[in-house]
């Protein structure tokens, strides 16, 4: 959201300056000064020399298409959800968890596991995935560390009620600090 | 930000993205030959373009009045981006000759107090969002580890919601709760 808001802001300031600036030529010439700002004449005569098959017509064409393409995937990309709705049967109330600090929650619950050095939890709209580290001397019961993460995990989703269900998804990998 | 400028901010990058793909991509086409060879050898400012301003003197007014209109629409969106849709005041009786006005100011120093004394909450706050005619109230808790998370959701959703409502005599005013919960360095115990 906040990355959108910076680039919508960006793209406004530009837009803004270059149209001032592309009136304040055109109304130069109409008063038969000469150009305000930009060499109007040389790159003029420069386009002219240029063909669409050229390569400076294609550098600025394909720059176009790269910038198009991050602006479109910038507009349509959702990203995860900065908070979580949860369940709550009050009128009118809406009640979220930052997505962030359940995150921490949901870490700091896999790594009070037994066997496990560090974890670190993503949470998305459905679903949240904790990828654990084991202990060294722990890679053999790294499924069992696993179904424990998993349970301690399910409890604190549990307890918050989200309004919709997020599936726990588990990846334990094994070499951490004793 | 509220969510209106937010799917507004995702309508404009979405339009000018497929605005400058599609003119990147006709250039690129026609410097690839796609439509014909003589377009890709032809230079991007014909002689025919230069000199129609020329023979049309109202070109260049028509251009100037066109992007004078992209000035005023990227002005506004740097206005929108920049506007906080956070209210102030609040009139909350116009009943009889006067007007009862609340400020959001006071409104948060009542709900943090209350909020800030139930165990479990280390920081709290309001205010009031949206329109003046038809406030929401939002209220942050940033819970602290020490209490049980469902504990302060029971005492939000049967005190401080209630509460709110009655001070801003508005039963049905939305009320929108954003927990942060337990910080990294403390342990959850509940």
């Amino acid at each position: 959201v906040l990355r959108n808001r910076v680039i919508t802001a960006l793209l406004a300031l530009l837009l803004l300056v270059a149209a001032i600036v592309c009136l304040g030529e055109i109304i130069a010439a109409q008063l038969n000064r000469g150009p305000w700002l930009l060499p109007v004449d040389d790159v003029s005569t420069y386009l002219q020399d240029s063909p669409w098959s050229g390569s400076f017509a294609r550098a600025v064409c394909i720059g176009l298409v790269i910038l198009g393409l991050v602006l479109v995937v910038a507009g349509v990309r959702r990203g995860r959800p900065r908070n979580i709705p949860l369940q709550t049967d009050v009128k009118g109330l809406t009640l979220q968890a930052s997505r962030r600090s359940l995150e921490r929650v949901l870490s700091q619950s896999a790594e009070l596991q037994d066997g496990v050095a560090t974890a670190r939890a993503k949470v998305g709209r459905r679903s949240a995935r904790v990828t654990a580290v084991t202990r060294l001397g722990s890679e053999d019961r790294s499924r069992e560390i696993s179904d424990r993460i998993r349970a301690a995990v399910d409890e604190q989703v549990q307890r918050l009620r989200p309004a919709r269900s997020l599936s726990t998804r588990v990846a334990v990998r094994s070499g951490g600090r004793r | 930000m509220s969510a209106a400028v937010d799917r507004g901010n995702r309508a404009r990058l979405s339009l000018l993205g497929l605005i400058l793909l599609v003119l990147g991509g006709l250039g690129l086409a026609a410097g690839f030959g796609a439509f014909g060879s003589s377009v890709a050898q032809r230079p991007v400012l014909t002689d025919d373009v230069r000199t129609f301003p020329e023979e049309y003197a109202w070109f260049w007014w028509a251009v100037a009045a066109v992007l004078l209109g992209i000035a005023l629409l990227a002005l506004r969106w740097l206005l929108i981006q920049l506007r906080t849709d956070r209210v102030t005041t609040l009139s909350i009786d116009r009943s009889g000759q006067g007007e009862t006005l609340l400020r959001g100011s006071a409104l948060r120093d009542v709900v943090e107090e209350e909020l800030e004394s139930f165990r479990g909450v280390g920081r709290a706050s309001a205010s009031l969002r949206g329109r003046a005619d038809r406030p929401t109230c939002r209220v942050a808790v940033v819970l602290d580890g020490r209490g049980n998370v469902a504990d302060v959701r029971d005492q939000v959703e049967s005190t401080t919601v209630p509460h709110l409502r009655q001070a801003l005599e508005d039963e049905d005013v939305p009320v929108d709760v954003r927990l942060r919960l337990a910080p990294r360095d403390r342990r959850v115990v509940q």
